[in-house]
């Protein structure tokens, strides 16, 4: 059994550890958006990821073209893990719209998800 | 208590987000804080796909618009004789020789913007905006003769007439809203033409009924600082309107596709509810497609975070302007902070079809032209101009948007970028100080598919105080695959 000391100094870490993340989210969301335009043809290795890149641009496309920054913010170039994509999508923290399960079902939040994140990896690869 | 003191820094931080985007400043590609005189050119500045190469036909054009061929392969193109920013000038069509150099077909009347032009059985057909007269639909033979096919068309106001395109023995072409979102504002006086057309508005395709909207605002047509107008939809500015009034439709009428036989008649009425419906061409399978300038955040009337549409055209069907953009309704697209815009309609004429490709938000993608080969490849695919923000008139943008030619899969509606500049932002090259693209406006294949030309608008810088756009500075390019 953890002490009382023992239990506080990890509620201190994790209180800590979480504010510099939404610090660190926030302050990233609001610099100056990073928008790398290509031109390249980038092919979706499997199925998954092309049905988001299907619901990508019927849903989120038009506020950021291919993943950058237009009325939107850039939302490749943060390092928001899956879980928070996903999260997002469903609440619309900020000016962005929550997608209840009648516009986009879990799997294709999921699918939503996965798309962002090989843009992601594949943006940083310029 | 540290749970409480870490759920309000949460809140607090949520708080930030939220407050995020208006804290931000409007970064529109056209906002330049020193507007270049004159235009570097520089093709490797210019990003396309592995393969590609681009090439410049022609410069120092002043607002070219379109191109389009004759049957021996020759290439014409049009200066638009108008840009926002109320310059007007003499609009030309041109040939342009394989030196780069242009002979005059045939100069207009200060009646511009010329929108479109294309070429059919040994006659030009141009879609002439009307900013002063409203707009027309001209025959030009190759001798420069011509003749006027329609005329009178309600193009007084932001929007003019675009396309056309010729199909079964009729032109068809786009006529624009007068307005926003159907309420004459004083945004309308800042575009200059509330002035000279005081009564100009917008008018249905065929009757509605309207809901009691009414936009008070300062009156900006008397010298009174306290006088006030209130201005109903589909109504003169000052004039209001009352709960489930009929408001008398009309042909023509503004937002609509609409068509007349190549040897002039009747206008007929193909479709409705299309903001500003500018490029128009004819897909590999005989269809009509069209691009949609979508709604701005401003005037009476504001709309928030609508794209640019590419529809394909159906025969009767109402697009949803100015209650939908697409499918979605605008009262789910209201300004942040702002009054949740109402439905104008009492009833829909209709169930707006589902757009083929969603576009970027202020994007204005305007001309389009399909690619028919295998040789210059993404065969089938919907290739667009993209001619950039208008902000911060239009509305709020982060990072400009636009400024490139992007090419939609109609089946899937997947849009990606074609033709870009490099860089480490998106923008026109003024803005980047590079010598790449600048407002890309059309697009046209060459009549064997084999080289996509873009027509570059040139330098138009914005501000809130409105457009400037440079003279000489346009271009038409070039690209082929190697």
């Amino acid at each position: 059994m953890e002490s009382n000391k023992a239990v506080m100094k990890k509620e201190t870490i994790w209180f800590i550890i979480s504010i510099l993340f939404l610090t660190g989210t926030k302050v990233s969301s609001c610099s100056t958006p990073k928008t790398v335009p290509y031109a390249r043809v980038v092919e979706m290795p499997n199925e998954n990821l092309k049905n988001g890149r299907i619901l990508f641009n019927n849903h989120c496309a038009t506020c950021h073209p291919e993943g950058l920054s237009g009325v939107g913010l850039a939302i490749i170039n943060k390092p928001l893990p899956k879980g928070l994509i996903k999260f997002q999508i469903r609440n619309g923290i900020g000016l962005m719209p929550a997608f209840n399960e009648e516009q986009l079902s879990d799997g294709q939040v999921e699918n939503i998800a996965e798309y962002l994140l090989y843009l992601r990896k594949d943006n940083s690869k310029d | 208590m540290k749970n409480k003191y870490f759920f309000l820094i949460l809140f607090a931080n949520l708080l930030a987000f939220q407050s995020c985007y208006r804290m931000l400043p409007s970064k529109g590609g056209g906002q330049l804080s020193d507007v270049p005189v004159g235009r570097v050119i520089d093709t490797s500045d210019v990003l396309l796909p592995k393969g590609y190469k681009i090439e410049v036909v022609v410069r120092n054009l002043t607002f070219p618009t379109a191109i389009t061929f004759d049957e021996a392969g020759n290439l014409y193109a049009i200066e638009a004789g108008y840009s926002y920013g109320e310059v007007f000038l003499e609009p030309k069509l041109l040939k342009i020789l394989p030196d780069g150099t242009t002979t005059m077909i045939y100069t207009g009347q200060k009646n511009g913007p010329w929108n479109g032009v294309t070429y059919n059985d040994g006659y030009f057909y141009i879609a002439e905006g009307g900013q002063l007269e409203g707009g027309k639909i001209l025959k030009v033979s190759k001798e420069g003769t011509v003749q006027v096919l329609v005329d009178g068309l309600p193009s007084l106001g932001d929007h003019h007439t675009n396309g056309p395109v010729v199909k079964d023995g009729h032109v068809y072409f786009g006529q624009g809203t007068a307005t926003n979102s159907a309420v004459v504002g004083n945004d309308n006086a800042s575009f200059g033409w509330l002035y000279r057309y005081e009564d100009f508005h917008d008018i249905p395709c065929k009757d509605i009924t309207v809901n009691r909207i009414n936009s008070k605002t300062k009156n900006v047509l008397t010298e009174d600082p306290d006088d006030e107008a209130v201005t109903g939809p589909y109504s003169p500015y000052n004039q209001r309107v009352e709960q489930n009034q009929v408001i008398q439709g009309a042909i023509p009428c503004t937002g609509a596709v609409m068509r007349v036989p190549t040897s002039g008649g009747n206008i007929e009425l193909v479709a409705w509810g299309l903001r500003n419906p500018y490029g128009m061409a004819i897909a590999p399978d005989g269809k009509i497609y069209v691009t949609q300038n979508s709604y701005d955040v401003r005037g009476s009337r504001p709309v928030w975070g609508t794209g640019d549409l590419l529809f394909r055209l159906e025969q009767g069907a109402w697009y949803g302007w100015p209650d939908y953009n697409g499918k979605m309704p605008v009262t789910e697209l209201e300004v942040p902070g702002e009054k949740v815009p109402e439905k104008i309609l009492v009833n829909d004429p209709g169930t707006p079809p589902e757009p083929v490709a969603k576009l970027g938000v202020h994007s204005s993608s305007n001309g389009l032209s399909f690619s028919t080969s295998a040789d210059f490849g993404f065969d089938g695919q919907a290739f667009i101009a993209q001619f950039g923000d208008m902000a911060p008139g239009v509305g709020k943008v982060l990072s400009p948007v636009g400024y490139r030619v992007v090419r939609a899969d109609v089946g899937s509606g997947i849009v990606e970028d074609f033709a870009t500049n490099k860089a480490k932002k998106n923008g026109p090259a003024s803005w980047l100080e590079a010598g790449g693209l600048e407002r890309p406006v059309s697009v046209q294949f060459s009549p064997d598919g084999t080289a996509l030309y873009i027509v570059d608008f040139g330098i138009l810088s914005t501000s809130k105080k409105g457009s400037n756009p440079v003279l000489k500075t346009g271009v038409i390019w070039k690209v082929t695959k190697q």
